[in-house]
């Protein structure tokens, strides 16, 4: 029987669904936007922006203006909310930058001025975990500039100074070192929505070292921390809509925590490469799923016609 | 010199003023020449072989009423004169109610942004009203721009029929000053380079984004034949006097 509010099943997903980080070449918000969702936006610009003043101060991007972020330690560090020692550089023309985010902002600040800025940034950052009931990780790098305390900064602008005392040097964090990142960063999000869930999403430009098996280890590790998601039908999808493809439906109702099988009429296909574990693992969430499902009139397809449709 | 003025209702003030000035003798070497369509008839122009030509019959006749041609060949100007066409400062008042920019006072509850931001947005904004598409057909020309007016100061009290914009709250909370400062600079920075922004007189402003309340005096009456003090959008024709005595040195200056 129909839903007299909702009208008929359509098994598309509703979640609120906010990303964190990922403001690269390219943004994860961005893309899903264009596919239909509306990412949880926590600094909206003004409604009638234009679309080259939005993406020249970075509005939109994602779920708050933090920047590229890219990997667990960032983005714990930024859900932490505080304000480490050195965070105010100097920009050429004597203005404050940001160091947590120089990225973002074109120009600079008077300093007096930027900490109010940094304030009501991390205010909206403290709203985020209410705000979002799952939150995709764009893991963008392995690597990041931090300082002798290790905080982690912004790829310093060409011209800016340091504060006196201050130290950048590179570092890798190992696999061991991102997975306990992403457990810390789950514990937070979780005193403030138990139920919150964290998808993480490769970019290409993880790819630093294109070791397939790497990567492998890497995301077992990372999806072994309870909470934690990742779904390459996913990934490639996002590809797939960055260079014109279609899946439009497929990609909002994934973002959300739908299941494809759940998603009336014939998804996109997309070139995706799932391995046996991610195979056996879905098949397992999909049976939780449905044994909670009594009775849900939801459209359900064989999987392996959907997998057979997704080779491709 | 002889000046083509395109506007919309605000340009009442102007032509009330002057008549005022050329009554005393006071008049600047100018020779205006007035074409006017209320609200944003002015849209509906068309450019095209050195013409601005009205699309609709009753703009065709506003403009034969006042200026005494249906259509306007730039070539008998040597400068234009635009008046009001939608740049109002109560885009940055509708901004205000959601967002304010690092340096303003009236910040709680709003959306902080990077005055960079804030001035690009506003331009962008500005640049896409019709007085930007009206300098637009103007190209290669004298073009100066006068804003519509700031209302009348005792909107501050609200007025029935008429939404709440922001005005009190803007200058309650210290703002008014700086968000005249920024309607200033957006509106300049927002016309393309053959055209320059008139600034409403200092002399006129009160609390940054208001107008004293003697120049709206009578405006109502003496503009539309209605009771005076029920309208704050439009100003008198001590206000069009004021302003008249800055065009002609603005325009010696481009």
């Amino acid at each position: 029987m129909e839903d007299e509010e909702t009208g008929p099943e359509t098994g598309l997903a509703s979640s609120k669904v906010g990303v964190l980080g990922g403001d690269g070449l390219w943004s994860v918000a961005e893309v899903l936007r264009a596919a239909g969702l509306a990412p949880v936006d926590l600094e909206p610009a003004p409604k009638t922006v234009a679309p080259e003043v939005a993406a020249k101060w970075h509005y939109g991007r994602a779920t708050v203006r933090a920047g590229l972020l890219g990997h667990p330690r960032a983005a714990l560090q930024l859900l932490r909310c505080e304000l480490p020692k050195g965070w105010i550089w100097k920009g050429a023309d004597g203005l404050a930058v940001d160091g947590l985010r120089p990225e973002v902002d074109p120009e600079g600040l008077p300093k007096e001025a930027m900490l109010a800025y940094r304030l009501a940034h991390l205010a909206a950052v403290a709203r985020l975990p209410a705000e979002v009931d799952r939150l995709i990780l764009p893991l963008c790098t392995t690597r990041a500039m931090v300082d002798g305390a290790g905080t982690v900064f912004g790829a310093r602008p060409k011209g800016v100074t340091l504060p006196t005392g201050v130290k950048l040097s590179e570092v890798s964090f190992t696999v061991k070192e991102m997975q306990d990142d992403l457990a810390a960063l789950v514990e937070l999000l979780r005193k403030a929505h138990p139920g919150i869930v964290v998808q993480v999403t490769l970019q290409p430009s993880l790819m630093e070292q294109p070791d397939p098996v790497a990567i492998e280890v890497a995301l077992r590790a990372l999806t072994s921390v309870p909470g934690v998601t990742h779904d390459p039908v996913f990934d490639a999808l996002l590809l797939r809509r960055l260079s014109g493809g279609g899946g439009a439906a497929a990609l909002a109702h994934l973002a959300q925590g739908g299941d494809l099988d759940t998603l009336g009429g014939t998804p996109a296909p997309v070139a995706a490469e799932e391995s046996d574990r991610e195979k056996r693992q879905r098949r397992k969430e999909r049976r939780a799923r449905n044994k909670d499902k009594k009775g849900d009139a939801a459209k359900v397809v064989c999987e392996d016609e959907l997998l057979e449709a997704f080779a491709k | 010199m002889r000046l083509c003025v395109i506007g919309n209702s605000h340009i009442a003030a102007l032509k009330l003023g002057w008549d005022q000035l050329k009554a005393k003798g006071q008049a600047p070497d100018l020779t205006p020449v007035f074409f006017g369509a209320p609200s944003d008839g002015v849209r509906h122009l068309r450019a095209e072989n050195g013409r601005l030509t009205p699309k609709r019959k009753d703009i065709a006749e506003h403009f034969q009423r006042m200026g005494g041609a249906d259509h306007i060949v730039l070539d008998d100007y040597e400068a234009f004169f635009l008046i009001g066409l939608n740049v109002s400062v109560k885009r940055i008042l509708r901004f205000y109610k959601s967002h304010a920019w690092v340096g303003l006072k009236g910040t709680e509850g709003k959306g902080l942004v990077h005055p960079g931001f804030a001035r690009d947005f506003l331009t962008e904004r500005y640049a896409d009203t019709l007085m930007g598409v009206t300098a637009g057909h103007l190209q290669g020309r004298k073009v100066l721009a006068l804003a519509e007016p700031l209302w009348a100061e005792w909107i501050r009290a609200g007025a029935k029929g008429v939404p709440d914009y922001g005005w009190e709250a803007a200058i309650s909370a210290g703002d008014g000053d700086a968000i005249g400062q920024m309607f200033r600079d957006t509106v300049a920075a927002s016309l393309p380079p053959h055209a320059q922004f008139l600034p409403q007189p200092a002399v006129t402003v009160a609390h940054g984004i208001t107008t004293r309340l003697a120049y709206n005096k009578d405006a109502s009456r003496l503009i539309s034949g209605e009771g005076g003090g029920t309208d704050a959008a439009h100003m008198n024709g001590d206000f069009g006097a004021a302003i008249w005595p800055e065009v002609l040195p603005a325009l010696q200056r481009m």
